[in-house]
């Protein structure tokens, strides 16, 4: 959940990276660390990559300067996301202004996409917040796949599958390569920012 | 496409899910792959490329039995260790109670011997000392501990931090009242009744659905969301406005008619109530806090 600052004019937002696992959340904030370094106040900590998948989670706090007066800041955050993690990411999805679902376009994880949202989605009832409501965007990674002949399903397939009715804006990328981190990014926060705008009425 | 093809492109695969940490899908394509190649006839080095492929299978099933057995309960550096409590832990003005919610923030994140460790500071704090054992006992609970519940109990008696109906209240209430049992040499039906019958300990319970005694036989139940799990025990916080709630449910009250709703399935079940508290500070002020024990699951 925001903290707004009134005396001090500052405003520390919640962003969730979600998905299943080994889809490319990771990957996002490795190369949002590495590519937005003027905006970057801290390190990237990942508690506690076991060689190659997050046990618990990562996170990357970054700075946006000044909107509307505001000094906002903002807290990247990663989930688990396989499925015997569970408490971890419900944990750690706790107070998110705004979440970056990541699918992984690879054919062998279309069910776990799908369940994954499922997840998120029962997780923030859990929260007492609706998926349809939540500042939302969704994110097909691992698109440079295509180009090296690996089976990968295509973006109209993941929009039905996922995005039928959410309607949210979606990005093919490659977080890897970098593609399309920076527009989910930039899509995320500003429906974030829209969002926390209604509710605390900073720039009001 | 020729076997020779085929073979090339599934390898293709294995390794790109292998190199992604994907290891189940890997695992699929490596077998399928050993098939394909022990069925080749007259292909160059076959015996050493059935090794190097059965090889990596067996890298594959201990990554993924560490995973499965040990990844959760990965202990984490100090270091982390505060930044999760920084991270995870709400309460922010009474710094009292913001290193218990920290200590509990461990808790849930599996850091379970620290958690025991700084929870175990509060055992002197008359507001907190009930809370604080109840988690520890929690804590025994998840690292499996249960033989250690007894003489821990034992020695907060002895020290006159508890009295003794509270330190039997507590070995009670937990896993270890079986083992009271068994060394009291009770018949072997009763010591073993109950915990085969805790399907809660290996379920995620989400919220549980509670009938009020007074309630009309027909109204539904009261739905309350799960703060906190381990095992067969819940903690639930209920808002200070919902008064008839609170009232309902003292200490001690079994509960007959209760729904669990986990995310794969429902269950219904008796429940007691082990503790109720008002939360004094942070952002849940005044709420209460409840204590559940969920009993024989049908």
């Amino acid at each position: 959940m925001a903290v707004f600052n009134i005396q001090t004019r500052e405003i520390e937002c919640k962003i969730v990276f979600y998905g299943p696992g080994r889809g490319g959340k990771t990957t996002n904030l490795e190369y949002i660390h590495k590519t937005f370094r003027k905006n970057i106040t801290g390190d990237l900590v990942s508690i506690d990559t076991e060689g190659d998948r997050t046990l618990f989670f990562d996170f990357l706090p970054i700075g946006l300067g000044k909107i509307k007066g505001c000094d906002v800041k903002v807290q990247l955050f990663t989930v688990p996301g396989q499925p015997q993690y569970a408490s971890t990411r419900k944990l750690v999805l706790k107070g998110a202004d705004g979440i970056v679902f990541v699918a992984d376009s690879l054919k062998v994880q279309r069910k776990n996409n799908v369940l994954s949202l499922k997840d998120l989605h029962d997780n923030l009832k859990d929260y007492g917040k609706n998926i349809f409501r939540v500042p939302l965007v969704l994110q097909y990674n691992k698109r440079d796949l295509i180009d090296e002949g690996f089976p990968v399903l295509d973006v109209e397939t993941l929009e039905k599958d996922l995005n039928r009715q959410l309607k949210v804006p979606s990005f093919p990328a490659s977080a890897i390569k970098g593609d399309g981190v920076g527009s989910s990014l930039k899509k995320c926060l500003e429906l974030t920012l829209q969002n926390l705008q209604k509710e605390l009425n900073w720039a009001g | 496409m020729t076997l020779k093809e085929k073979i090339y492109s599934i390898n293709k695969e294995a390794s790109l899910y292998y190199s992604q940490g994907m290891y189940e899908e890997a695992l699929i394509k490596y077998k399928t792959l050993l098939k394909l190649v022990s069925s080749f006839k007259g292909l160059k080095n076959k015996e050493e490329t059935e090794k190097k492929i059965r090889d990596k299978i067996g890298k594959i099933n201990e990554k993924l039995n560490f995973y499965e057995k040990e990844g959760a309960h990965t202990d984490v550096s100090e270091d982390k260790k505060e930044i999760i409590k920084r991270l995870f832990s709400d309460v922010k003005d009474d710094p009292e109670y913001k290193k218990f919610e920290e200590a509990l923030t461990l808790a849930k994140f599996g850091q379970f011997s620290d958690a025991v460790k700084e929870m175990s500071v509060f055992l002197k704090n008359t507001k907190l000392k009930n809370d604080a054992a109840r988690n520890i006992i929690k804590c025994y609970e998840a690292m499996d501990k249960i033989e250690e519940i007894i003489p821990i109990v034992n020695k907060w008696k002895k020290e006159n931090i508890f009295s003794e109906k509270d330190a039997n209240f507590f070995i009670e209430s937990s896993k270890a009242a079986s083992l009271v049992e068994e060394e009291q040499n009770l018949p072997a039906e009763t010591q073993s009744k109950e915990p085969e019958t805790y399907a809660p300990e290996i379920m995620e319970i989400d919220s549980v659905g509670i009938k009020l005694s007074g309630n009309d036989v027909d109204s539904d139940p009261v739905e309350l969301d799960v703060s906190f799990q381990t095992g067969n025990h819940l903690s639930l916080i209920i808002s200070s406005k919902e008064k008839r709630i609170i009232d309902n449910l003292d200490v001690g009250v079994k509960l007959n008619d209760m729904c669990f709703y986990s995310p794969i399935a429902v269950f219904k079940s008796t429940g007691i109530v082990l503790s109720k508290h008002q939360i004094n500070s942070g952002p849940k002020k005044g709420d209460w806090c409840l204590d559940l024990e969920i009993k024989n699951p049908s």
